[in-house]
């Protein structure tokens, strides 16, 4: 449980035979190439990348437009989230079928811009109908609304308040004006209006003063005529929409397909970006990468197979340079390099922290929740779906997670006596609580919440030590790291004196009814000891006012862990909240269910909501705040991360799985 | 009004209310705290959906200072009957510098928060290389849980 040893591969191959050679590596599935990420992005505005980049991004949005118009038209279609298998040589052969995959991306193309366009014009139809349907009361064809050679007509909207008042002012001053209110509508009144040429200017001035607007439509057909033309071409419009609709749900068949093109081209985009950032001469090129200790037998055998014409070396990672990291744990801390990665992946020459990440995330977890029913559901529901996701990603090491900290909850649990919130007195097989109840007892509850800060902060210090040991520095990993860790050991026995002194006399840890005095001796000569030891070692590699400022900062320091270890009073407040709540919700439905038929159905209700509720906090709650007790309180104390993740070449694919 | 606030048999309220004081407080804080942080971590989701967890992990830091009230409150909620004297307000003065610190606290720690999650918006960096900054605001609201538990420990 470590990260793995890479050994470097300097390859020097024939500019011909790149991409056979970096075909080749792909194969093994154990080389991951180099190349930094300026040098990614920069490899960008190379012709070649852009070119197959755009064709990749054309058939991505032909996968997302078919699966958008299957999922449109049929709720139940879900888009297949478990990869594609498929062998090394199906995968390379996808290429052989570019041009009818090419053909199948542009028919999608083709089909997404007719919907564009069918879209745009039904929006437009309808528009225009309810502008025409507004007229309704017009019972001419529009074009037959015109002046004559004495008369002067307006047809169009005016507010209802606006018609009041040209009425008005038409009765005064316009006696050879009519107004004809025809029908209302949401913009206004309808209205006909026709004077004689001697009240025109009046009359337009008063209409333009009440904001009249004129009817825009000189179609020669009534309104109700052009409102039925207009449904018949959104009848029309509808039609095509399904047809097309078909048409793409016809592709459906090839979306798999286009899935392994997309990643194929992916690869292929890949292979690009390095080869532009190879070192070459006229007729050759060099490649620098790494390979997991180990595998340079299976990477030989592949470069030999393909070609003979090249030259390769193994040797040791440099200490100097970014090497990438490829963590080698066992499937269950695996998972848990999950929340690692979330922090930073560990650098190359670092210790890796995932095998405390996972003993301490589990129990932190664990404390939080602990319920037996909690954790028998969040045990069985991790793991099951865990289990239905194939493919090894983010959501699939998450339900582990949470899975192994169901089991954990199951311990806690028994160790407080809850099974839904309820205790030994409602369920009589349940085992007498080793843990006081946290309810009744909450200093002693506190304190242990906090000695597992101090045991969390001792292993920090563990990490730290043992990182110094990887690098060389073995003495100061005893200063900086392993002495440390005895002071937490030295003041975990101060603690039931301590708890003591902090609350009242009858907070009692671990049983002690009375403290025997060696504790307190023995934990406070270990905490004093090591401060005198550490005060005067801080300052070995510093000189002058440097070692006495290191000295100082050392006791300061002091203030900086009773700052951390009081974070840990955060797990404690998690686990009393919800175990509060699981005992009120239990309670409340046992009385429920007391009272009749009725009563029995409302307290199962209360039961499940209230629980599932519960569940659903406690469980964010215990992930969120656990990950930040492991990134600031422990990894503060060793870590720097900043490392890459080894990636093979061809690895990173959307889709598909490729068996090799 | 001074007679009230002075008479001896009113020690169990006025200790009360500085520990309903304490909780009120700290959860109003975190409350608008992850408020704004889930604004801005709506925002940001819009742009990067797929750092969803990581975007949880820097919203919910506010969350904090209410369950330090929460604490404090049921280390001490026991205690407010047996208060007599001037013990009730040795209990609200011990519980003030949890109430005010954690609040505030929960509230400037939200807007570094934002501050790191416009900054996960526009760029690579982790949650966890962004959660150091609004976790150094909550290092008062730690100091202040300390002081009010040693000296609402000392009360009664």
């Amino acid at each position: 449980m470590a990260i793995a040893k890479l050994k470097k591969l300097r390859l020097i191959g024939i500019n011909y035979e790149r991409q056979l050679l970096l075909n080749a590596l792909a194969e093994t599935n154990a080389v991951h190439v180099k190349c930094d990420e300026d040098a990614l992005v920069a490899a960008q505005e190379n012709e070649k990348v852009a070119d197959i980049s755009e064709k990749a991004d054309r058939v991505e949005a032909a996968i997302e437009f078919i699966e958008s118009t299957a999922k449109k038209n049929d709720k139940d279609f879900s888009p297949q989230k478990e990869p594609l298998n498929v062998t090394f040589d199906g995968f390379m052969a996808v290429l052989d079928d570019a041009k009818a995959l090419q053909k199948t991306v542009e028919e999608a193309e083709k089909l997404k811009a007719a919907f564009n366009d069918v879209a745009q014009k039904s929006l437009k139809i309808k528009t225009l109908k309810t502008q025409v349907a507004g007229y309704s009361g017009v019972d001419v064809p529009f074009n037959r609304v015109k002046n004559t050679k004495n008369t002067v007509a307006f047809l169009g909207l005016i507010s209802s308040g606006g018609i009041n008042r040209l009425q008005g002012f038409v009765a005064e001053n316009c006696p050879l004006t009519v107004i004809e209110r025809l029908n209302e509508q949401d913009g206004g009144v309808v209205t006909f209006v026709v004077c004689h040429n001697s009240e025109r200017e009046a009359v337009a001035s008063k209409l333009a003063e009440l904001n009249f607007v004129r009817c825009p439509f000189d179609y020669d057909v009534t309104p109700e005529k052009k409102v039925k033309e207009l449904e018949g071409q959104e009848k029309e419009l509808a039609e095509k929409e399904k047809q097309l609709t078909a048409d793409t749900l016809a592709l459906l068949g090839k979306d798999d397909d286009l899935k392994l093109y997309y990643d194929r081209l992916k690869f292929e985009k890949q292979k690009q970006e390095y080869a532009v950032n190879f070192e070459e001469t006229a007729a050759t090129f060099t490649l620098e990468a790494y390979v997991p200790e180990g595998e340079e037998q299976a990477v030989t055998e592949k470069i030999n197979e393909k070609t003979q014409a090249t030259y390769f070396s193994f040797e040791d990672a440099g200490t100097g340079e970014e090497v990438p990291t490829l963590m080698k744990n066992n499937k269950v801390v695996r998972q848990f390099e999950f929340v690692t990665n979330m922090y930073s992946p560990p650098a190359y020459k670092e210790y890796d922290p995932n095998t405390f990440v996972s003993i301490f995330f589990s129990i932190f977890f664990g404390f939080i929740m602990a319920d037996i029913g909690y954790g028998i559901l969040l045990a069985l529901g991790g793991l099951f779906l865990a289990s239905r996701k194939k493919r090894d990603t983010g959501m699939r090491r998450l339900m582990y997670i949470i899975g192994i900290g169901g089991l954990f909850t199951i311990l806690f649990g028994i160790m407080f006596g809850s099974f839904f919130g309820l205790g030994n007195e409602y369920i009589k097989w349940l085992p007498d609580p080793i843990f006081p109840d946290p309810v009744s007892n909450c200093s002693e509850v506190l304190m242990y919440s906090l000695m597992f800060g101090v045991v969390h902060l001792a292993f920090a210090y563990i990490a730290k030590g043992l990182t110094c040991v990887k690098q060389g520095s073995v003495w100061d990993g005893i200063w900086d790291g392993f002495l440390w860790a005895v002071f937490f050991v030295g003041l975990g026995l101060l603690f039931p004196a301590g708890a003591r002194l902090f609350f009242d006399e009858s907070t009692t840890l671990f049983g002690l009814e009375e403290i025997p005095p060696m504790l307190n001796y023995v934990g406070g000569g270990i905490c004093i000891g090591v401060l005198v030891i550490e005060i005067f070692a801080a300052g070995r590699h510093s000189r002058f006012f440097g070692k006495f400022a290191k000295a100082f900062s050392t006791v300061y320091g002091l203030i900086n862990f009773f700052s951390d270890l009081l974070s840990y009073a955060r797990l404690y407040g998690l686990m009393l909240s919800g175990a509060m709540i699981a005992e009120i919700v239990s309670t409340m439905s046992l009385d429920l269910m007391a009272n009749g038929a009725g009563g029995f159905v409302g307290g199962i209700l209360v039961l499940i909501v209230g629980h599932a509720f519960n569940i659903a906090m406690g469980t964010l709650g215990a992930y969120v705040h656990n990950a930040r007790l492991q990134f600031i309180e422990f990894f503060g104390k060793f870590y720097e991360g900043n490392g890459e993740l080894f990636t093979p070449i061809g690895s990173k694919l959307s889709y598909t799985e490729v068996s090799r | 009004m001074l007679t009230f606030l002075l008479a001896a048999n009113n020690a169990p309220v006025i200790g009360g209310l500085g520990i309903a004081l304490c909780v009120l407080m700290c959860g109003v804080g975190s409350a608008f705290g992850l408020r704004m942080t889930g604004v801005a971590a709506s925002a940001v989701l819009v742009e990067k959906p797929k750092k969803s967890g990581s975007v949880m992990m820097l919203s919910v830091l506010p969350a904090t200072q209410g369950l330090y009230g929460l604490v404090l409150g049921l280390i001490n909620y026991t205690k407010v009957g047996a208060l007599t004297g001037t013990q009730g307000w040795q209990m609200f003065v011990a519980c003030l510098p949890l109430a005010i610190v954690g609040m505030l606290s929960a509230i400037l720690q939200a807007s570094t928060s934002v501050g790191g999650l416009k900054a996960m918006a526009k760029s690579e960096l982790s949650a966890g290389q962004l959660m150091l900054y609004p976790v150094m605001v909550e290092t008062y609201a730690i100091l202040a849980l300390v002081i009010s538990i040693m000296m609402t420990g000392n009360v009664a």
